[in-house]
């Protein structure tokens, strides 16, 4: 069971990257599928590694990330 | 039972989807930033900001504080007689360099010299994003634009100009840092940052400018995260990051 759990926002991600770059556990990946607005989305690779550490959230600029954490 | 641990701020309105940024863009990570700390201050009801002219206008629109865009450069100015004005409201200016240290250098400096009670948010990315890329007051030697398409030679067009070490020249401004958003460690300086200069403003005592390095991978020819590398192998050696002042 997972200790945290990512919710992307496909609408507001623009496909930087830079929560790929940062997630400590490899959870997100360069996703293929675009947004209305033509931008790719980020995904998610291995969903049950993820830790809540919430560091993909604050390196999101686009407010495209919500992290829960288990309490 | 998950509990959530992040929360989207009160200004940011993604009802629309994305804002008009660039992927990338660090516009979008200021402006989080900001946002975020008029929430934990508890400041985004009482608060008004000048826009400036620019990419940094893509804003308009997904924020929700009240907003005034006033001429090319003169954001300073406007601010400053609107604190004036509403002394009770926070005010901010969000500019970017070709606004805030080309064309607005005078209403800049001269608002920062009489200790305006205002809180300037400069984002400086070294370059003309929304008209396509030509060179800045800021730009860094050698960089290519479309101005400079043999790259910023310091004989003809000077040398880049550092807006936190000369604001830190004159008497009166009470807070200066600059800052960036490159890595999560950054981030959470820029955040101390930004309230800090917020508190400022708050206790009453003057000038307060927090400087954001910033990219434009659109401008610049680069992938988001190559364009984050460049600044930290090539632009910080130019802007170096800190506290330069707090009173
Ligand atoms: S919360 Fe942490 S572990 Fe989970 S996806 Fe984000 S960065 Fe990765
Ligand atoms: S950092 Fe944000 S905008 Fe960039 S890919 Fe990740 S979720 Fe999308
Ligand atoms: S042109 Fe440059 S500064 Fe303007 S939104 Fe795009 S990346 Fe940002």
């Amino acid at each position: 069971m997972a200790k945290g759990y990512v919710e992307i926002n496909k609408k507001a991600c623009k496909g930087c990257w830079y929560c790929v770059s940062v997630c400590p556990k490899k959870v997100l990946a360069e996703g293929d599928e675009a947004n209305a607005k033509g931008f790719l989305t980020v995904t998610k690779a291995n969903p049950d590694d993820c830790i809540g550490c919430g560091i993909c959230a604050l390196m999101c600029p686009d407010s495209a990330l919500t992290v829960f954490k288990e309490d | 039972m998950m509990k959530q641990i992040t929360k989207i701020p009160a200004a940011i309105d993604l009802e629309k989807g994305s804002n008009d940024f660039c992927p990338g863009c660090l516009h979008s990570a200021s402006f989080k930033i900001v946002s975020q700390t008029l929430d934990e201050m508890g400041l985004f009801d009482k608060s008004a900001y000048v826009q400036g002219v620019g990419c940094c206008a893509n804003a308009l629109g997904y924020i929700r504080i009240d907003t005034i865009a006033c001429p090319h450069g003169r954001g300073c100015a406007v601010a400053g007689a609107m604190k004036r004005c509403m002394p009770d409201t926070f005010i901010m200016t969000y500019q970017g360099d070709g606004d805030l240290a080309a064309i607005g250098m005078a209403e800049t400096m001269h608002s920062a010299n009489r200790g305006d009670n205002i809180t300037v948010i400069f984002v400086n990315n070294g370059i003309y994003g929304m008209t396509g890329g030509q060179l800045a007051p800021t730009t860094l030697l050698g960089a290519r634009t479309t101005t400079t398409p043999f790259g910023r030679n310091a004989n003809e067009h000077g040398y880049p100009m550092h807006m936190c070490e000369l604001i830190n020249t004159l008497e009166a401004p009470s807070y200066i840092a600059r800052v960036t958003c490159t890595d999560p460690a950054n981030i959470r300086k820029a955040q101390k940052c930004v309230r800090d200069a917020f508190q400022h403003q708050l206790d009453g005592k003057g000038f307060s400018f927090v400087e954001f390095i910033s990219n434009c991978p659109t401008n610049w020819g680069m992938t988001p995260l190559q364009s984050l590398d460049h600044i930290k192998n090539v632009v910080l050696n130019e802007y170096p990051l800190g506290v330069f002042r707090d009173k």
